[in-house]
């Protein structure tokens, strides 16, 4: 059984990539680390031929638009469908959100991609609330262990873990009170201070509200 | 008033100009002013996630090819069409690259609607949304999908209405026209 990971952020290996830290994160403490490659730095179409060999695939991508990244749907319209029963994939999604019930499309887009493929759906994992991760991941240490034991038991059983998924996409709806909370925290302001830290830096604060289109 | 129209067809398969002719001809006869954009025409590089349009330039995508101009154009149409070939249940990826760098059309702070989080809006005004899917082949699942994601994109963009509407690619005119005039009214398009 050979598995692939693939990193389908357009970021693709840089160290700002989230995407990338969950692959690397993945693959860990596996026994055998499983390849890693990265979908902006190949040619959709020889990727789509390479993947073909394996047993296995696990896409790991950034939601975009409650979507794919539009390099993850060129990759995915050069794959042809497997010849061979047998063969399986599954998809980890991380977004900037909180609550993952918004990746639920996605969800099932992948689930008919699979299934259209000819290849065993082995489930989508979501994690919310992880774009700040490459930033400060010292914070998010316990989203990076699980991952690694999602990791583990995959080689082990060749299967998402019922225990880390839940724990990975938890929150997937937010409550009455979270979101009162959270409006609180908009309106005060507090939930912007990361945006408006980088817009300092850029020397744009003044222009942050800039409508350069009308 | 006017449309824009997001034409996502793909060089190598069948054209989508059928349709983009007769939405172009109904809106017209509503005194609509419209342009058509063919993506795969356009020079348009995939979005590369840098936020850039948020906090270095905000309202504009730092990658300077056409992307900006159908920016442009969205942000100042009332109703925009993304007219595409169903993939998978999807947009074709010539759309959605296109729609990956309208981001910088939204603020990057947030704010709750719909009970979820999203986007604040950057401008005061958004264009209605109108989806048109096109299958080679009808999958009842990949039309429901498609349904839900234009809703969904609707929410991201703050379109003030949104609706949607899938056909094979062997429908009548009659049948396409029919349709694409009740899924204009559902914009509140009128022909008074
Ligand atoms: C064009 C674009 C669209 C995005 N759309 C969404 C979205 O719809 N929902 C969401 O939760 N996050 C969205 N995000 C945030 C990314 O999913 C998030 O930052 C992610 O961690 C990026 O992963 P990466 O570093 O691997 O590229 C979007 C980001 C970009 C650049």
């Amino acid at each position: 059984m050979n598995t692939i990971i693939l990193n389908g952020s357009p970021k693709g290996n840089s160290e700002k990539c989230n995407s990338q830290i969950f692959a690397e994160q993945f693959v860990k403490d596996m026994k055998n680390p499983c390849e890693i490659k990265c979908i902006a730095q190949n040619v959709p179409k020889e990727l789509a031929q390479y993947v073909a060999d394996f047993d296995a695939i696990i896409l790991i991508l950034p939601l975009y638009i409650h979507a794919m990244p539009g390099i993850v749907m060129k990759f995915i319209e050069e794959l042809e469908p497997a010849t061979s029963k047998g063969k399986s994939i599954g998809f980890i999604i991380q977004a900037g959100f909180i609550e993952t019930a918004q990746h639920k499309y996605v969800g099932r887009y992948l689930e008919n991609l699979a299934e259209r493929l000819n290849y065993s759906y082995l489930g989508t994992v979501s994690k919310g609330e992880a774009a700040a991760i490459y930033m400060y991941p010292k914070m998010f240490k316990k989203v990076l262990k699980l991952l690694s034991e999602l990791g583990v038991a995959y080689e082990k059983n060749h299967a998402f873990d019922d225990e880390v998924v839940k724990k990975l996409t938890n929150p997937y709806e937010l409550s009455k009170f979270k979101l009162w909370l959270l409006r609180l925290v908009n309106k005060v302001g507090l939930g912007n201070i990361g945006w408006h830290k980088v817009l300092r830096e850029n020397d744009v604060m003044d222009k942050r509200l800039d409508r350069p289109f009308l | 008033m006017k449309a824009l129209i997001l034409n996502g067809e793909r060089s190598f398969e069948y054209s989508l100009s059928k349709f983009s002719k007769i939405i172009e001809d109904l809106l017209k006869g509503a005194g609509y002013q419209i342009k058509t954009i063919i993506l795969h025409e356009k020079n348009i590089g995939n979005c590369i996630g840098c936020f850039g349009c948020w906090l270095k330039k905000p309202g504009i995508c730092i990658i300077e090819d056409d992307a900006q101009e159908v920016a442009r154009e969205v942000i100042n149409s009332d109703i925009i069409i993304y007219l595409t070939p169903v993939t998978f249940g999807g947009y074709s990826s010539q759309l959605k690259k296109a729609l990956d760098r309208n981001i910088s059309l939204i603020s990057p702070f947030f704010g709750t609607y719909h009970g979820e989080v999203h986007h604040r809006p950057r401008y005061k005004k958004y264009p209605s949304l109108i989806g048109i899917g096109v299958f080679s082949e009808y999958n009842k699942d990949q039309a429901e999908l498609f349904t839900n994601l234009v809703e969904r994109n609707a929410y991201n963009f703050h379109s003030p209405s949104h609706a949607s509407q899938v056909f094979t690619a062997g429908e009548s005119l009659q049948e396409i026209e029919l349709k694409i005039n009740s899924l204009l009214s559902k914009v509140g398009v009128n022909y008074e």
